[in-house]
């Protein structure tokens, strides 16, 4: 920047160019009149002094009319501007191919490799340094030259170029030089064109745009699992899908396996065989079986000299939950406790139900061809092989298998499915009694009695046609599935008060792993309703085929049906493992957190009658998923609301299991747990790919250009506009008109020239 | 299961028959007379047997199997085919994998152990005075919390004895609810078999008429009398003609009593979605 002085004459007084014409030609045509009218004075001398007097007067007053100003101005000359922008996210940080140079490094050598260049640039313009990712901060050249911090977690190009805007608009910025790796980590969606909003966003900037990224032999090898397309929730026994995009760089004819776990456990794998493309979309999918929130990891394994090992891997949390749930009632015969249990799962509006019954068997005569009958073919191989895991619950009342187990189809290979269904994917099971149930039905023996609460023997096992009331045992007493009331005295009561049974299947051995909640009151106590955890599932057998007599002989006898509802509810929300029955229930504020950000944990505790639970003892157990190491062993005890809150800050990234055991007076009552997790929201890893094409659009859309980096001679490969460029500092005027001495001067001429007429006789 | 206890029974005498009470040397000894004596004796004692065990003791639980209930009531005649129900039952448990007793069993409808018996018969061939308040109101309770009634006019008379007194009572239980009638898609008429139309010993009506409460029809009315055309005397003779459709029309009339049996033992299992294409395609 420099100062000098300009001076400039003015003429105020006429300022339209026309009438300042107008002024001197009345001056001139005033002197030729005047010059017609002395023309013919004598001597000549005389007569040019009197042309010089008038003269000076027209002269003089077209002075004072035209008001003449002497402006001296103070003038600063400025610099344009160039805008060196520099990319300093993290993903600069990256080292490229077999190089070892990072693609930051490659920006530092610029400015050494062209030094000359970036010093006649300082001469000739206002330099700015700025640093860019998702926001953008004023540097200097000292500091790329002592090397910039690259701890950007997002680069945004688009937000970039709009911050530049707002700090540039109106200043004479003739170029931006950006250096970047162009890895734009926004993701807009599919409708949006990204290059689109870029290009528009430069143009409006009006000046070049001169762009800089690594060249080709610096892309990086690696194996980015770059994005995964997943429902956050899905529903228990649906299949479950995730659209996985795996990006690969520098690697090719690679067999890789990618896998889908729960915790440690794969549950989904396949292998993607690369060949030579980059980008490839995989499908994993997989049906939960149990409802909560889980933790899922996609992972690749780390192959050699990949750049970034972060991206091999992401987790994720879906939470699982029930839609409906889904029962199958396949029932031997048509009686009347299949009526009333079909009416009480038929009425709940939260059962989807599937039923199949048994109208004639194949002894039954028959007496009208099939199509005057309704009946239609019992679809064993579909709902035992494929339709067997889309359900939650399958019921088999009295139902005799055996007729089905044919050389066509193997019914004893469907009962192994139902085993399966039960312990390996934790679907419930129920067995009702009857004449043709338990042994009866030729069960002993055969994988369901694997699953059953009882042991079976054909030989041992019998009916009891006797006439007696369900009494509970003492488990029965504190069992969810046989509260009716939330009252334990009541609910004894409730229990003693229901209509007596009309027979049972007497089975007396109890597997040690099972629960007897009522008995039958005949010879031995034979177990009439008793629940196994079997696996991950559940079996419950009830050995009557008369409780329909607790829901229509209660009303009879001017009770209430609804206890015989109640049970039943009970029972499927056990079976199928209701959550809403856990005691205990833990939940965080939210999924995710930033390092040192607070978590807030809230544990609530119910009693068995489902309201708040005081004075639990809560063992709280807060481990890392992967490493299983604990971050915090505490205790707490639930206040008056049968809750207890903490909080705790964390700063290492990962998913956190929170798991907690509850006791009341030493005796376990539940546990829950849940999982959050630490993590910086960083997004640069995902796809390592420097991202010509972005700057490209950048350049060309701005009118600039794009290079390669390494690049050297710079300044003969890119030209700047560099106008001049000047500031008014300061200006005075000096008026040469108002003066009293050009006044006089006129009086002085005018005056002689009268008195020199008058003195030579003239007019 | 009662034949099952009575061999067991028998096998039990047999073998005490053999060891401890007559003794080892007593059959060693003992003369062709004994052993036809013997012989007698096990053959009472079988008789005995399945004289004295429960005639209906062979299944789970005595109210678990399907029971014909047939309803009494004041004047009238509230037995006019006393035959109908044992053929038809002969018919449900020779035809379906329904367990029933042969046997009906009657019962007033003010009678604490209706409850016992989910399906209820009434039939009639005359007028009857109204039914007492405590029979219509344990009725009433009796249908709306899962009880089935099947009213069968014997006469086959519109507006007519029997059937104008069922009105008049029908009203009294249910007096927004008047008999409607069954549409031919009800499940009724598909519950094992396919029908197309109500049969009996007469049409009087094609039809059905009922009263539904929610999805359940606890009501069916026939005025075609199918007691007449089940009733078969105990030589073995039907005792009513079947008019105008001769025999065929009696097989129609025994099959729509098992479907109405059907339908009070599976509600609407037969609408369920599972059905429908295998049924549409067998009526069209």
């Amino acid at each position: 920047m420099e100062n000098f002085t300009q001076w400039n004459l003015t003429f105020p007084g006429i300022e339209n160019t026309g009438l300042r014409l107008l002024v001197i030609f009345c001056a001139i045509a005033a002197l030729y009149l005047s010059w017609l009218s002395i023309k013919a004075i004598y001597p000549i001398p005389k007569r040019l002094l009197l042309l010089g007097l008038r003269f000076a007067a027209a002269v003089l007053i077209v002075i004072l009319l035209f008001q003449p100003q002497l402006e001296q101005k103070e003038v600063l000359r400025l610099k344009n501007k160039v805008v060196c922008l520099l990319d300093n996210s993290k993903s600069m940080a990256l080292k490229g191919g077999d190089t070892g140079i990072s693609r930051f490094q490659l920006v530092n050598n610029f400015f050494k490799d062209n030094a000359s260049f970036i010093e006649e640039l300082h001469n000739n313009f206002d330099v700015d340094y700025i640093s860019f990712s998702d926001i953008i901060r004023e540097i200097s050249y000292g500091d790329i030259e002592r090397g910039l911090s690259l701890d950007g977690e997002n680069t945004d190009i688009a937000q970039t170029l709009k911050l530049l805007k707002k700090r540039y608009e109106n200043k004479p910025v003739k170029g931006y030089f950006i250096f970047s790796d162009g890895a734009d980590t926004v993701e807009l969606p599919s409708s949006v064109n990204k290059l689109n909003i870029i290009s528009n966003l430069a143009k409006d900037l009006s000046a070049p745009f001169f762009t800089f990224s690594p060249a080709g032999n610096m892309d990086v090898r690696d194996i980015a699992i770059s994005n995964i397309s997943y429902d956050s929730f899905t529903f228990v026994r649906s299949s479950w899908k995730a659209d996985v995009e795996v990006k690969v760089f520098g690697y090719r004819d690679l067999k890789l396996p990618i896998t889908l776990k729960q915790g440690n456990d794969i549950i989904s794998s396949k292998v993607l065989d690369i060949g030579d493309q980059g980008e490839f979309h995989i499908d994993l999918s997989f049906t939960p079986y149990t409802t909560g929130t889980f933790l899922y990891t996609v992972s690749i394994p780390v192959q050699s000299q990949e750049a970034i090992t972060e991206n091999n891997q992401i987790s994720f949390l879906v939470k699982v939950v029930r839609d409906k749930i889904r029962v199958m009632h396949v029932c031997g015969r048509p009686s009347w406790d299949e009526r009333f249990l079909r009416r009480v799962l038929k009425s709940d509006p939260n059962i989807d139900l599937i039923s199949f019954f048994i109208l004639r068997t194949p002894t039954d005569v028959s007496d009208a061809r099939n199509e005057e009958l309704s009946l239609i073919p019992f679809p064993v191989d579909e709902l035992f092989t494929q339709a067997l895991n889309s359900f939650d619950l399958v019921i088999f009342q009295n139902f005799d298998y055996r007729p089905y187990d044919t050389s066509f189809f193997r019914f004893s290979h469907y009962l192994n499915n139902i085993q399966r269904f039960v312990t390996e994917q934790g679907g419930g099971f129920m067995m009702v009694g009857g004449d043709i149930s338990f042994s009866q039905g030729g069960y002993d023996g055969t994988a369901i009695e694997e699953i059953l609460p009882f042991d079976l023997t054909a030989e041992r096992d019998t009916i009891d046609v006797s006439r007696h009331k369900a009494i509970l045992t003492n488990d029965g007493l504190k069992h969810p599935v046989t509260a009716l009331d939330d009252n334990a005295e009541r609910n004894t009561a409730l229990w003693k008060e229901l209509p007596e049974l009309d027979g049972c299947n007497v089975t007396t051995q109890l597997k040690p792993d099972a629960t007897s909640l009522a008995i039958y009151p005949v010879h031995e106590n034979p177990s009439l309703i008793a629940v196994r955890d079997i696996g991950l599932g559940r079996c419950m057998v009830i050995a009557t085929d008369s409780l329909w007599r607790w829901n229509f002989l209660s009303v009879g006898k001017g009770g209430s049906n609804r206890y015989y509802i109640k049970f039943w509810q009970n029972a499927i929300k056990w079976l199928i493992k209701d959550p809403t029955l856990n005691p205990i229930r833990i939940g965080v504020n939210k999924e995710t957190f930033l390092p040192h950000e607070e978590v807030q944990i809230k544990i609530e505790a119910l009693g068995r009658n489902y309201q708040p639970l005081e004075d639990v003892q809560l063992d709280i157990d807060i481990v890392n998923e992967f490493s299983g190491k604990s971050i915090l062993v505490t205790n707490g005890i639930t206040d008056h609301d049968g809750q207890y809150r903490f909080t705790i800050k964390h700063d290492k990234e990962g998913y956190y299991i929170v798991k907690v055991t509850a006791k009341k007076e030493g005796e376990e009552i539940g546990q829950d747990y849940t999982i959050f997790r630490v993590a910086w929201v960083n997004k640069e890893f995902k796809d390592p790919s420097i991202r010509r094409d972005i700057l490209v659009v950048l350049a060309e859309a701005s009118g600039g250009k794009y290079f390669d980096l390494p690049v050297k001679s710079i300044e003969e490969k890119l030209s700047l506009e560099n106008p001049s460029i000047t500031k008014l500092v300061g200006k005075r005027q000096v008026s040469m008109w108002d003066k009293w001495y050009i006044f006089v001067t006129i009086l002085a001429v005018v005056s002689l020239e009268w008195w020199i007429r008058k003195r030579s006789g003239l007019s | 299961m009662g034949l099952y206890k009575n061999l067991l029974f028998i096998q039990i005498f047999y073998i005490s028959l053999r060891s401890s009470l007559f003794g080892g040397i007593w059959l060693r000894y003992c003369s062709a007379a004994c052993r036809r004596l013997r012989f007698l004796i096990c053959v009472l004692f079988i008789i005995c047997g399945f004289k004295l065990l429960p005639q209906d003791v062979f299944a789970i639980g005595e109210t678990s199997k399907f029971t014909f209930a047939q309803m009494e009531y004041s004047g009238g005649n509230w037995n006019p085919r006393p035959n109908a129900s044992k053929r038809l039952l002969w018919e449900l448990i020779k035809r379906t994998s329904v367990e029933a007793r042969i046997d009906m069993v009657s019962i007033r409808s003010d009678n604490a152990n209706l409850f016992e018996y989910p399906f209820l018969y009434m039939s009639g061939d005359q007028e009857f005075p109204p039914l007492s308040e405590k029979e219509i109101s344990n009725l009433k309770l009796y249908l709306e919390f899962g009880g089935t009634l099947l009213i069968d006019d014997g006469i086959g008379k519109s507006d007519f004895g029997f059937d104008k007194s069922i009105r008049r009572e029908v009203k009294r239980l249910f007096p927004n609810k008047p008999l409607e009638r069954l549409p031919i898609d009800h499940a009724v008429f598909k519950s094992f078999y396919l029908l197309n139309q109500a049969y009996g010993r007469v049409i009087e009506k094609s039809f059905l008429e009922g009263i539904t409460i929610g999805e359940r029809t606890v009501i069916i009315y026939s005025q075609n009398d199918l007691g007449g055309a089940w009733a078969k005397n105990p030589l073995g003779n039907w005792e009513y003609e079947v008019i105008p459709g001769g025999e065929t029309q009696r097989a129609m009339a025994f099959r729509l009593g098992i479907n109405i049996i059907m339908y009070a033992l599976t509600g609407n299992y037969k609408q369920d979605q599972v059905h429908l294409p295998f049924i549409l395609r067998r009526q069209m």
